[in-house]
């Protein structure tokens, strides 16, 4: 074929520009480490990873609203564990009350004491989260639910739930419905403490010590389900993990370059360069002119 | 007649031919660079013999004369490389529009509508398991204001790339006219000087470059005259007919791909200006999408968002700005109520401070197929509508090296036959030298002949 001046030029220089657009091409894939930097780099591609983006996302949120509900129950934990410490006084104070060989001074001391774990208990079961809600409020938890009025342990609150998305569809319940249980323990205390005043062993030993009982295994019920609650958030957390690890390899796998083949192909990028220029230096030194 | 020294005359014919000859070559090589150059090469013949009597009669040569000067040039080739010019200036116009559109999308980073959608319906998630937290509420407002903002944005983003878009259409209008006008002035020079028995090598060079230009921009046919004139057409309507030029009609009917004037219809097919209008009608539907991702997401949040008492005590507050008949992407915004009060925001249909019924409820559209959106999600419908955008340009992208290897196939075959080789040129240039030294020293030596018959008289 009959080459004309023009052709070789054009040709070398076509041939040397499209080797440097490779070249950079490698280069950029290097230095970003980013093999999709638009979606038209490789569309199928690119949809998985908007895809596996998303879903990651979502994750990421459910493990959020896992903290939220972790402490939730943790407060509702701890404060039912407090709860249940007293609760164990008062039962300690209803025994040696309903000893014969207390007198009526000490009692009434006893007593005293019993006012003081009533407030306690108030204190307590207005527990509030980190938030500032108030945990044992159900859903009006912006005020605090309960007031004892005349020994008698008032309930503003609702037993609604108050449920965090664990993840797509599930919910778990965070609260605990604890009214009933609190204003019969409370109810409990306060006949202690009445009976200890009045100094009524008989009512000591046949209704305080078993109704202490009753109302301790109920507050124990709650604190177990707290407890519960916790290690479900802490296994979900872990299989949150887990999947956050999944959809980070599947986006890398998607995203990233191989570094030690992106790295290689710039190495061949860089001698096709070479060659191509190299090529052009010696070919547009011939010429007929120079043997004249 | 022949004069007594026949072979001066024919010397000197020759000196004349070889010059002329050597004239040529010097053109060649000063176009070298010139675009649609085609070299020209002298085409030479023996002057007609003249006669004289010896034993009979007999002819002797009379020297040599140019015949003509022609440049190569395969017409076929011409055809081919307006076929593959149409096609590359479709490609490029259609992949560069394409991309231009991708790139609005911002994706697949951080900074796109799919990850604000995706933190919207986190912040409904965050604030259903918390609804009491101040926090979580600015933090869904912010979500949702980046939302409007980014679909706001792509959505005037891709106003400003038609724009640019349409620009480009007008600019390819007025060079369609332009070329075809200068193809029709440079026909009727080229009559003009092929009456006259004249070769204009280098006015149908010039008009062959712009019907090549032209092919670029539409799609056209080529009609050769007896008279050197060559007629244009775009899908059978005539662009250039001999000297005379018809302007291009500029209203483009998107349904059926034709440019319409009074009652023709003209089929584009091909070229810059049908990739450019096909690029436009990539736009419209990416502006329709855009408006159907907002609108419903206005309906979907809304009707759910209204059926809540928010922590003002108040129901029927709307999330969304909306509007009937609904406004789209363009001013898709957040309900001023929301805009001034995080308080304004619903998250339960009791009002009480931890109710986050509602925000469950809207964290739920998240996987919600919505059957306005083709029975998709949110983020389901919206990664179809890019993901499509993105496959054409992936497509065209690869299509349009396709037919830059094609064109730059037959622009090579063209450059071969019709470009110039200054080698080519250079070993022309020594043969015509050798051979004009050579009819000049057989002017010497008829010189000498002459002057010895001279002094013989003497």
């Amino acid at each position: 074929m009959r080459v004309s001046t023009n052709q070789v030029y054009a040709n070398r220089q076509r041939l040397a520009n499209s080797r440097l657009a490779e070249y950079v091409e490698a280069q950029n894939q290097v230095a970003s480490g980013k093999r999709i930097n638009e979606l038209s780099d490789d569309a199928p591609g690119a949809l998985q990873l908007l895809r596996t983006k998303s879903l990651s996302r979502a994750v990421t949120q459910y493990d959020a609203n896992l903290k939220t509900g972790k402490d939730y129950l943790q407060n509702t934990e701890s404060a039912l564990t407090d709860i249940d410490k007293l609760m164990d006084r008062a039962y300690t104070l209803a025994l040696a009350g309903a000893n014969e060989s207390q007198d009526s001074e000490s009692r009434s001391a006893m007593a005293l004491e019993v006012r003081s774990l009533q407030e306690q208990f108030v204190r307590l079961a207005n527990q509030r989260g980190s938030s500032g809600q108030y945990v044992f409020a159900g859903q009006e938890h912006d005020a605090a639910p309960y007031q004892a009025v005349a020994g008698v342990l008032n309930f503003t609150g609702d037993q609604n739930p108050i449920l965090i998305e664990i993840s797509h569809g599930n919910v778990l319940r965070v609260n605990s419905d604890s009214h009933a249980t609190f204003q019969e323990a409370f109810g409990a205390l306060e006949e202690l403490r009445v009976n200890l005043e009045s100094g009524a062993q008989g009512a000591l030993s046949g209704v305080s010590i078993p109704r202490l009982q009753d109302a301790n295994k109920d507050i124990n019920a709650l604190r177990a389900a707290a407890g519960t609650g916790i290690n479900t958030v802490n296994r979900q957390e872990d299989f949150n993990e887990r999947r956050l690890e999944d959809y980070a390899k599947d986006i890398s796998d998607i995203e990233d370059v191989d570094l030690a083949d992106a790295i290689s192909r710039l190495q061949q990028a860089e001698v096709a360069y070479q060659a191509a220029l190299q090529v052009s230096a010696k070919s547009f030194q011939l010429s007929l002119l120079d043997y004249m | 007649m022949s004069g007594p020294f026949q072979g001066i005359n024919s010397a000197s014919t020759a000196l004349r031919a070889f010059q002329r000859a050597m004239d040529t070559i010097g053109h060649n090589m000063a176009n070298v660079n010139t675009r649609g150059y085609s070299r020209q090469t002298v085409e030479m013949q023996t002057l007609d013999p003249s006669s004289f009597w010896s034993y009979g009669r007999e002819a002797i040569g009379s020297g040599v004369a140019v015949s003509s000067i022609s440049r190569a040039r395969a017409s076929y080739l011409d055809m081919r490389y307006q076929t593959a010019n149409s096609d590359l200036g479709r490609g490029n116009a259609l992949s560069t529009g394409l991309s231009r559109i991708e790139q609005v999308y911002n994706e697949p980073g951080d900074l796109g509508i799919a990850n604000a959608l995706d933190q919207f319906f986190n912040g409904w998630s965050g604030l259903a398991s918390n609804p009491a937290d101040q926090a979580a509420r600015l933090n869904l407002r912010n979500a949702a204001q980046t939302l409007t903002d980014r679909i706001r944005t792509s959505y005037s983003d891709l106003e400003q790339v038609e724009g640019t878009i349409q620009q480009e259409i007008n600019n390819a209008f007025d060079s369609v006219d332009a070329l075809s006008e200068q193809i029709a002035r440079l026909n009727d020079q080229i009559r003009a000087s092929s009456a006259m028995g004249e070769m204009p090598n280098d006015l149908m060079d010039q008009r062959d470059l712009a019907i090549s230009d032209l092919s670029r921009i539409v799609n056209i046919t080529t009609t050769q005259h007896g008279d050197g004139s060559t007629s244009v057409y775009l899908s059978n309507s005539p662009l250039v007919s001999q000297a005379e030029y018809h302007p291009v009609p500029r209203t483009y009917n998107a349904a059926n791909g034709t440019l319409t004037g009074g009652t023709v219809d003209i089929p584009l097919r091909n070229g810059e200006l049908s990739g450019h209008f096909q690029a436009l009608s990539r736009i419209t539907s990416a502006r329709a999408d855009l408006d159907a991702l907002a609108n419903n997401l206005r309906s979907q949040v809304n009707s759910v968002h209204m059926t809540g008492i928010n922590a003002d005590g108040n129901t029927n507050v709307r999330f969304f700005n909306d509007a009937a008949p609904q406004t789209g992407a363009a001013d898709f915004a957040l309900d001023p109520a929301i805009l001034s009060s995080l308080d304004a925001i619903a998250t339960g249909v009791t009002g009480a401070a931890g109710d986050g019924g509602l925000a469950l409820s809207l964290s739920n559209l998240r996987e919600t197929n919505i059957s306005a959106l083709g029975d998709r999600t949110f983020s389901g419908f919206y990664r179809d509508a890019v993901g499509s955008i993105s496959q054409d340009a992936s497509y065209y992208k690869g299509l349009t090296t396709t037919y830059e290897q094609v064109a730059l196939q037959v622009e090579n075959q063209i450059q071969s036959v019709s470009g110039v080789s200054l080698d080519d040129e250079m070993a022309d240039l020594m043969r015509y030298q050798r051979s004009y030294q050579a009819a000049a020293r057989v002017l010497t030596v008829l010189d000498e002949v002459a002057e010895d018959l001279v002094n013989l008289i003497r």
